[in-house]
C-alpha cells in the first residue's frame, strides 16, 4: 500500500467499492475519502487512518444488515433467529464458533510470520541491484558464499557494471571499556569487518557519526542496542575500546538497529583496514581460500543477466602454489540469499523457502478444515430446520433471500470466530514468537483490515454449499414429513468432507512423526549418545591456548568433571581444509584436519576400524601419528593405508590406524575425508582450542560457577565462554527445530478441528437417530452393538483416509528427507502408530456421544417428542 | 403512517439547513453541528435508504471529477411528502412537551 499523502489506502477503496449499495446509491467511497482527506490534512495520519478504517468497517457491517433487511427479512428478525439457533444449540454454536476461531488464528499467525519471512532484506534503498558473488570451486565441487579478498577490489576495477564493492568477513575477539571507575566486557564477541563500500551497498544509517570513517583502520560502528546498553547517557563517539588485551579501537558511529529481517546481523562494524594489522596485509591481498563475503551494487542501468555472463567467464589470476585451483563465480541477488540454504561460509542465517511452501499449504487447508467443519454441520443439522425453511418458504421467502439469510448467518459466525481470533492472537503472539524465535507484531491498523476480509471469505466458503442446500428444499415435501434419510448427495458430501478433513490430519501427523525422526537421529548421530553431560570451554585466550594443561588441572579438579580431552576445533565442526600429500605417489588428496589430544578417541566413543589410536606411552605419536577415517583411507591410494608416510600442512606424518566415520559436521552433507593428529605435531603448542569436559548432572550450576571462577583465575581479560554440546547439536538443526515445532502446532489445531467436526457429527447422527436407538434396545441391541453401530461409518472413514494420506505424506516427506545426506527411512512403524494414533483420537471423539447414545434408557429415547 | 424516528429527523433538518449543499460529508458535519452527535457512515447510509425508500428524500448525482477517487458526489434535498412528515413529527413532539408543561420549568 502506497503511503502518498492525502489519499484514502487502496485497500480501504477496493473494500467500500465493494460495497455496491453504497457505492452506487450514496457513493460511499467518494463521501469517506473526502473527509479522510481532510482529516489527514488536518490532524496525523495515524488519527485519520483509524478513523478511516473505523468507519469502513462500520460501513460493511451497515450494508449486511441493510442487504438483509433489503431482501425482505428483517435484521431483527433473522438476529433473533440466529440467536435462537445458537442459544437452543449451544454445543454446534460452540463447534462452529470455536472451529472457525482456531481456523482464523492459526491463519493470521503463520501469515505474519511468513510475511516477515517474504521481507527479507527488502529496506534496503537498492536492494535489487546488490548481489553477492558467490564461488562454485569445480575442482571439490564445492558452493560457497565466501570468495577470495582481492575478488572485491578487481570486479570494481575491471567490471564497469559494478559500481560499489565491499569485502565483509566475521571475526571475534572481547572489547573492554573502561572508564577510569569501572571496567566493563562486551558480551557481543563477534563482528564484521566491511570495506568502505558497504555504507554504499547497504542501508543501515547511521544515527551519529560518520560513515566515511570506515576507510581507517581500528575504527568501530556500534548499534543503538550496544550504545545503549554499554554508555548509558554517554555520548559513545570518540570512546576507545581495548581488544582482546592488544589492540584500541575507537568508536565513530552509531547504527540504528539492524532489523530483523535482515539477512546481515551485527551489532558491531569494524573498517577492514584493521585486518592489516590484526591478520597481516597478505591475507587481504591474495587469491586463496573463501574468507571474504564479497558483496556488489551494479549501475542503476546495468543488465544483470550480461553481468552474470561475464561473471562466469572472468578466470581469476593464479595464486603461487595454488595454480590449480579454479573457482567459477557467479552472483545471487541480496533477497534470494535468505531462501538460498546450502552454501558453505554463510555469515548469516537463512532458511529454505520449502518450508515456507510447506508452512503455506497447511495454513491454507487449516483453514478449509475448519470451513468444512462448518459445512459439514450445517448440511447436517439441515433436517433440524427444514419447518423453519418451509414456513419461510410458503410464507413467500424467495430462494435468493433464503440463501442470504444462511450465508448471513454463517458470515455472523465468522465475525464472531474473527473477534475471538483477534484476541486470541494478541494473548499468543508472544508464545508463537517464542516458538518461532521471531519478533512479529500484529499491527491494528493495517493487518485487520486484511484478515477480517479473509474471514468474510472463509465465512462465504463455509456457509455457501449450505445456503444453496438449505434452500433448495421443496417446502410442500417439507410438510410432508420429515424426510428420514437426507439426500444422497448431501450425505456423501459431507462424509467427503470428514475423510478430507482426516486424511489432512492424519498426513500431518505423519508428517510429524518422520520429521522428529528425523530430528532425533540428526542430534543423536551428530555426536553420538553418551548419557553424559558435556560442556565445550573455548580457549579465547591465546596465552591459555599454549598452556592449557594448568587449567585443564584445575578444572579436574572438581569431583564433578569425569573427563576431558582438548582439541584444536569445536568437535562439531572441524573445518581445516589441507593437501595431504603421500609418499611417493604424485597426486595429493583432500583431506580436513584435526589436531586433538589422546583421550579424544575415548572422550567422543571414536571406533577404531584397524590399527591403534594415538597413545601417550609411543614415543613418536607425538611427532607423526595420523589416524585417518574410513573415507579419507577409501580416498587414498592405498589398499590399506596403515604404515604409509605422508605429508600434511608442512609435517611428516605416518598413518597408525583407521577410525569409523563419524559426523564432525552437520547432517547436511556427506562425511568428508578427515585425518587426526595429535596438538603437538611440529612442536606446534598453539593448536589448543577447546577443552570438552564431562561433568556429572549433580549440581551443573554449581559445577559451571566452579569451572568460571577456575578460568578466572588464569584469565583475567577474557571471559569464560562454553556451551552445552547438545545445544550446540541443537543450534546445528534450528531450521528444522522450528519446522517442527510449527508443524506439532499445526498438528495438534488440525486435531483438534478434527475432533470438534467429529464430534459434532456423532452428536448429530447420534441426535437423530435416538428414537431407532431405543427401538433397537427395546428389541435386545447391547449397549456394545449400538456403541459399534454408531461408530463403525466413521472408523471406516479414518482407515479410508489412511489410504489417502500415507502416500501423500510418503512422498513430501521423502523430498524433505532429500535435505540431508543421512537420513531415516520412512518406516512402516511411523505409518502403523499415525493410524493407531488417529484411530484413536477419532475414537476418543465419538465416544462421549456414542456411549451416552448407547447407555441412554429407551424410555427416554422413545418419549423424547 | 410511521414517525419519522430522532435520526431521520436529525438529518432531515441538516438537509434543510444545507439547501443546496447536501451531499454525504456535509451532511455529516451539519449534524454533527447542530446536535453534537457524530453519526458512523453506515448509519447515515442506512436511514438515508430509508427516507430515500419511504419517498421523503431526493438525489440528484454531482459532477465527476478526479478529485474524490473519481466519485461523484450526491446531492440531497426533501420532498414535499418528506417536509409534511418532518413537519407532523414537529405537531408531535410540540404536541408531547405542550402536556407535561411544568417539567422544563424544574
Amino acid at each position: 500500500m502506497k503511503k502518498t499523502k492525502g489519499h484514502q489506502p487502496k485497500l480501504g477503496k477496493r473494500l467500500l467499492s465493494l460495497l455496491t449499495h453504497y457505492e452506487d446509491e450514496f457513493s460511499g467511497s467518494g463521501d469517506i475519502g473526502e473527509e479522510f482527506e481532510e482529516r489527514d490534512l488536518d490532524g496525523g495520519r495515524s488519527r485519520a487512518l483509524l478513523w478511516y478504517w473505523g468507519q469502513v468497517l462500520y460501513a460493511v457491517w451497515s450494508e449486511f444488515k441493510l442487504s438483509v433487511w433489503f431482501g425482505g427479512v428483517m435484521i431483527k428478525n433473522f438476529i433473533k433467529i440466529t440467536m435462537r439457533n445458537i442459544k437452543r444449540q449451544k454445543l454446534y454454536a460452540f463447534i462452529n464458533i470455536a472451529g472457525l476461531a482456531v481456523g482464523l488464528v492459526v491463519c493470521i499467525l503463520m501469515v505474519l510470520y511468513i510475511r516477515f519471512e517474504l521481507t527479507f532484506d527488502d529496506f534496503h534503498e537498492n536492494t535489487n541491484r546488490i548481489y553477492r558473488i558467490n564461488a562454485h570451486d569445480l575442482g571439490r565441487d564445492l558452493k560457497f558464499a565466501g570468495t577470495q579478498a582481492l575478488l572485491a577490489s578487481t570486479l570494481k576495477k575491471d567490471f564497469p557494471e559494478v559500481k560499489y564493492a565491499a569485502r565483509l568477513v566475521d571475526w571475534r575477539g572481547y572489547f573492554r571499556y573502561s572508564d577510569g571507575y569501572k571496567d566493563t566486557l562486551f558480551s557481543e564477541n563477534t563482528f564484521f569487518c566491511v570495506d568502505p563500500d558497504f555504507k554504499d551497498i547497504f542501508t543501515y544509517p547511521l544515527v551519529m557519526g560518520d560513515a566515511s570513517a570506515l576507510e581507517e583502520p581500528f575504527v568501530l560502528f556500534i548499534s543503538q542496542k550496544i550504545a545503549d546498553k554499554y554508555f548509558r547517557g554517554e555520548n559513545p563517539i570518540g570512546k576507545t575500546l581495548s581488544f582482546d588485551n592488544r589492540h584500541v579501537f575507537i568508536i565513530r558511529g552509531i547504527l540504528k538497529d539492524v532489523p530483523e529481517n535482515s539477512y546481515l546481523q551485527f551489532d558491531i562494524l569494524a573498517s577492514m583496514a584493521t585486518l592489516n594489522t590484526l591478520w597481516g596485509e597478505k591475507w587481504l591481498n591474495r587469491w586463496i581460500s573463501h574468507d571474504f563475503n564479497t558483496f556488489v551494487m551494479l549501475e542503476k542501468n546495468a543488465d544483470p543477466a550480461r553481468f552474470e555472463e561475464k561473471l562466469r567467464k572472468f578466470i581469476r589470476p593464479p595464486d603461487v602454489g595454488h595454480e590449480k585451483e579454479r573457482d567459477v563465480y557467479y552472483s545471487q541477488s541480496l533477497r534470494q540469499i535468505h531462501f538460498g540454504a546450502g552454501l558453505r561460509n554463510e555469515e548469516g542465517e537463512t532458511n529454505d523457502i520449502r518450508y515456507i511452501y510447506i508452512l503455506s499449504a497447511t495454513v491454507l487447508l487449516i483453514l478449509l478444515i475448519a470451513c468444512f467443519n462448518y459445512t459439514t454441520l450445517a448440511t447436517a443439522r439441515a433436517t433440524k430446520r427444514m419447518r423453519e425453511i418451509g414456513l419461510r418458504k410458503v410464507v413467500g421467502a424467495g430462494r435468493m433471500s433464503l440463501i442470504r439469510q444462511f450465508l448471513g448467518e454463517s458470515l455472523l459466525f465468522a465475525l464472531l470466530a474473527f473477534s475471538i481470533a483477534i484476541l486470541a492472537v494478541k494473548l499468543l503472539l508472544p508464545w508463537f514468537n517464542h516458538l518461532m524465535n521471531r519478533n512479529l507484531e500484529f499491527s491494528f491498523l493495517s493487518d485487520l483490515p486484511i484478515f477480517f476480509i479473509v474471514s468474510l471469505m472463509v465465512g462465504i466458503t463455509a456457509g455457501l454449499y449450505p445456503a444453496f442446500y438449505l434452500s433448495s428444499f421443496q417446502p410442500t415435501r417439507l410438510f410432508r414429513g420429515i424426510p428420514t434419510k437426507d439426500s444422497g448427495s448431501s450425505s456423501i458430501l459431507r462424509k467427503s468432507l470428514v475423510v478430507t478433513q482426516f486424511v489432512i490430519t492424519i498426513a500431518l501427523i505423519t508428517c510429524l512423526l518422520i520429521i522428529k525422526n528425523q530430528i532425533d537421529y540428526l542430534t543423536k548421530n551428530s555426536m553420538r549418545d553418551f548419557g553424559n553431560i558435556v560442556v565445550t570451554v573455548a580457549l579465547n585466550d591465546d596465552e591459555l591456548r599454549a598452556n592449557h594443561e594448568a587449567l585443564l588441572q584445575a578444572f579436574r579438579q572438581s569431583p564433578q568433571v569425569q573427563d576431558s580431552t582438548v582439541s584444536y576445533h569445536h568437535p562439531l565442526h572441524i573445518s581445516w581444509g589441507m593437501g595431504l600429500n603421500w609418499e611417493g605417489v604424485e597426486e595429493g588428496q583432500f583431506v580436513r584436519l584435526g589436531p586433538v589430544d589422546f583421550n579424544y578417541f575415548d572422550f567422543y566413543g571414536l571406533k577404531i576400524k584397524r590399527g591403534r589410536k594415538m597413545a601417550e606411552g609411543m614415543s613418536t605419536d607425538r611427532a607423526e601419528a595420523m589416524i585417518l577415517n574410513e573415507t579419507a583411507a577409501q580416498a587414498s591410494p592405498w589398499e590399506d593405508p596403515i604404515g604409509k608416510r605422508c605429508q600434511v600442512d608442512g609435517n611428516e606424518g605416518v598413518v597408525i590406524g583407521i577410525v569409523e566415520d563419524f559426523h564432525f559436521k552437520s547432517l547436511y552433507n556427506q562425511v568428508e575425508p578427515l585425518a587426526l593428529r595429535h596438538l603437538y605435531t611440529g612442536g606446534l603448542a598453539s593448536g589448543a582450542g577447546y577443552i570438552s569436559l564431562k561433568i556429572s548432572s549433580f549440581d551443573i550450576p554449581g559445577t559451571l560457577k566452579y569451572l568460571e571462577d577456575t578460568w578466572q583465575k588464569f584469565s583475567s581479560y577474557f571471559p569464560f565462554e562454553y556451551a552445552f554440546l547438545d545445544e550446540t547439536i541443537d543450534n546445528v538443526y534450528r531450521t528444522e527445530i522450528r519446522l517442527s515445532r510449527s508443524l506439532t502446532f499445526f498438528t495438534v489445531i488440525a486435531i483438534f478441528l478434527a475432533c470438534l467436526g467429529l464430534f459434532g457429527l456423532t452428536s448429530f447422527t447420534a441426535e437423530r437417530r435416538t428414537k431407532e436407538i431405543g427401538i433397537r434396545k427395546v428389541l435386545g441391541a447391547s449397549p456394545n452393538g449400538i456403541f459399534l453401530m454408531l461408530s463403525k461409518d466413521i472408523i471406516k472413514w479414518v482407515v479410508l483416509a489412511t489410504v489417502v494420506a500415507f502416500p501423500l505424506a510418503y512422498y513430501a516427506m521423502q523430498e524433505w528427507l532429500k535435505r540431508f545426506a543421512y537420513r531415516i527411512d520412512i518406516s512402516v512403524g511411523i505409518f502403523a502408530l499415525a493410524t493407531v494414533f488417529s484411530l484413536l483420537i477419532a475414537l476418543l471423539a465419538m465416544s462421549y456421544r456414542s456411549v451416552k447414545a448407547a447407555t441412554s434408557n429407551p424410555v427416554d429415547s422413545l418419549r423424547y417428542e | 403512517m410511521k414517525e419519522l424516528t430522532l435520526l431521520e429527523q436529525m438529518i432531515l433538518a441538516a438537509i434543510i439547513a444545507l439547501e443546496e449543499d447536501a451531499y454525504g460529508v456535509s451532511i455529516r458535519k451539519k449534524v454533527e453541528k447542530l446536535t453534537g452527535k457524530r453519526l458512523m457512515y453506515g448509519t447515515l447510509y442506512n436511514a438515508l435508504d430509508q427516507l430515500l425508500r419511504k419517498d421523503y428524500v431526493s438525489k440528484t448525482k454531482g459532477t465527476t471529477s478526479t478529485a474524490r477517487g473519481g466519485r461523484p458526489r450526491i446531492y440531497y434535498a426533501l420532498t414535499p411528502k418528506g417536509k409534511n412528515a418532518l413537519r407532523t413529527s414537529y405537531d408531535l413532539q410540540k404536541a408531547i412537551w405542550k402536556s407535561i408543561p411544568g417539567f422544563l420549568g424544574d
